[in-house]
């Protein structure tokens, strides 16, 4: 009786659903923002099971130690430990180079920039995996060469905004333009050329560095940022140097 | 429902009917019981930048969080509740993990198929191995890459992404159109080539309408890669909800914004649009239920957008 009933309930529904086309009215929206944190929910077994042999190639090559950390490295402006660490092994790697493949020419500056810098180094050991994070980018190390006026452009760019990863220079932020500048411990000379290392992603204007591409000259090393920054942690790992924090007020706020 | 981690809920609603006085509790997915309601639950992430496992190495704020590996478990749970989810994804998907760099796109593609992901957008970073390297990374995508203001006729991703989806749910029709960023500036000329960039807003009103008056959606979902909000008159996702009319949701990505909660906004007809983020790295899943009554006659309402606000929750 009562499951005949359900039926006759069950007609008359489908009677109901092919009788005419229904009509939806928007009632009422809830939203949330998920936080999705270690016990939102396990994870997700099936894609697990899909990126393990993916997982497996990596780590091999991810869990090499490269160097150590003496304290936690972020990246912050006007300057940062993160910051000056890595324009300064680029100005250094870079002039390497330079020697190395008879350029005859000197980098006096380098540039990091800010944006490209995708995470922090941890205290204790750091790993290749944490490079590759750091600097997810495929960005070649190149060489420009800037009059002294270019390069004082290039300082308010960074003055304008606030800081940023520069090596070899020293100046002052004041109202947004950069003031008292010294390059390599010298007044910046605006009759001078300069060589800059940086990056082909900054030295093709990236991040709106219009500067960069009104430069002299260009040459490119086919070095990726990211081997660069491995082999010179390397080579301090394997001369026992720790990384440290130096912070040298090499751009300052007024 | 009632075990879900919940940050916070905000309710919204149709301002001529309370919610008290329909009788509902304040769980959407128990207005499935009824035939007279449906729910259309929108899931979305953003700039997962290549995180497939959760974070990891000594952040204290990221540890542990994140990952498509519990967006997957998370969508899955929430599609099992009700059948009536959508999972989206507004750009960003490439670079960010080693993954990306010894296995490409392909793998990020390959897992967010897996994960259930409805549909994507592009972001400027899926451009960072060039047009090759999406041509490439393609055949692995199971969902459609909608991008409504790219165009790509002169290059070798002509005709690989659809300007619009219509996805349809228990009778209710989601219409979703795409809008990346200006691409100049931001990524290497060489790797966009000969891509052209279409004003984003212009874009957006000409969707919206075919959208909604030509294949008479009842949701207008925005998939941008525009950004939240900038300082400079710059076009972001707050500029497109102030003038647009039609569309209900802006699910946004690329400046990687943490919102509390999503943002409730008029838009240029006085009505309201929903803008939300979701945080980078799958760190957040946001969460948007429409939920639509059934009228039982021939006649055809006017779908409203007009929610107000109520904090109660």
């Amino acid at each position: 009786m009562v499951r005949s009933f359900s039926y006759l309930l069950l007609i008359t529904y489908l009677l109901l659903i092919l009788s005419c086309k229904p009509v939806y009215v928007s009632k009422r929206v809830d939203s949330e923002n998920i936080s999705v944190k270690k016990d939102t929910l396990v994870l997700d077994s099936q894609l697990v099971q899909l990126y393990l042999p993916y997982k497996e190639i990596l780590e091999k090559d991810m869990h090499r130690v490269i160097s150590y950390a003496e304290v936690e490295l972020v990246k912050n402006k006007p300057e940062s430990g993160l910051t000056n660490i890595l324009a300064d092994l680029l100005l250094e790697e870079g002039e390497k180079y330079a020697n190395e493949q008879n350029l005859n020419i000197k980098p006096e500056v380098s540039y990091f920039n800010y944006g490209g810098i995708r995470t922090f180094l941890p205290q204790g050991e750091i790993r290749v995996g944490k490079i590759f994070e750091l600097m997810p980018f495929e960005n070649e190390m190149v060489f420009i060469q800037l009059s002294g006026n270019q390069l004082q452009q290039f300082f308010d760019y960074v003055a304008s905004k606030g800081g940023d990863s520069v090596g070899g220079a020293k100046f002052v932020i004041s109202s947004g333009k950069a003031k008292k500048v010294f390059v390599g411990g010298k007044k910046l000379n605006t009759d001078k050329m300069y060589w800059l290392v940086t990056n082909d992603y900054s030295a093709n204007g990236g991040d709106n560095l219009k500067v960069f591409t009104e430069r002299q000259e260009l040459i490119g090393s086919s070095k990726k940022i990211r081997d660069v920054i491995i082999s010179n942690f390397e080579e301090r790992h394997k001369n026992e140097l720790v990384l440290t924090e130096k912070l040298d007020g090499r751009i300052t706020s007024e | 429902m009632g075990g879900l981690p919940v940050n916070r809920r905000r309710f919204l609603r149709n301002g001529l009917i309370g919610v008290a006085g329909l009788g509902l509790s304040a769980n959407p997915v128990s207005l499935l019981a009824s035939e007279d309601y449906i729910t259309i639950s929108v899931l979305h992430t953003n700039d997962i930048h290549c995180h497939i496992e959760p974070f990891s190495g000594g952040n204290q704020y990221t540890d542990g969080k994140g990952g498509l590996a519990r967006i997957s478990a998370l969508f899955k749970k929430f599609k099992t509740e009700n059948p009536n989810t959508l999972l989206f994804d507004a750009g960003d998907m490439f670079q960010g993990t080693p993954y990306y760099n010894y296995f490409k796109g392909e793998l990020m593609l390959k897992v967010m198929t897996a994960a259930g992901y409805d549909a994507g957008t592009i972001g400027n970073h899926e451009f960072d191995d060039g047009l090759e390297g999406i041509f490439n990374s393609l055949p692995s995508a199971g969902f459609p890459i909608i991008s409504s203001n790219y165009d790509f006729s002169d290059t070798i991703l002509n005709k690989k992404f659809p300007e619009w989806k219509i996805f349809k749910k228990s009778g209710i029709k989601i219409g979703v159109y795409g809008l990346g960023i200006e691409l100049k500036g931001l990524v290497g000329d060489k790797n966009f080539g000969n891509t052209k960039y279409i004003d984003p807003l212009q874009t957006a009103l000409k969707m919206e309408s075919f959208l909604k008056y030509d294949k008479k959606c009842d949701l207008v979902v925005c998939l941008s890669h525009l950004g939240l909000k900038y300082k400079s008159n710059k076009v972001s996702d707050m500029v497109l909800a102030g003038e647009t009319s039609l569309t209900d949701l802006i699910i946004g990505g690329h400046t990687h914004s943490f919102l509390e909660e999503p943002i409730v906004e008029k838009n240029k007809a006085g009505k309201q649009v929903i803008v939300n983020q979701a945080s980078w790295g799958g760190m957040v899943l946001g969460r948007i239920d429409f939920t639509f009554e059934r009228e039982g006659k021939n006649k055809r309402l006017a779908l409203t957008n007009n929610i107000n606000i109520n904090n109660e929750a």
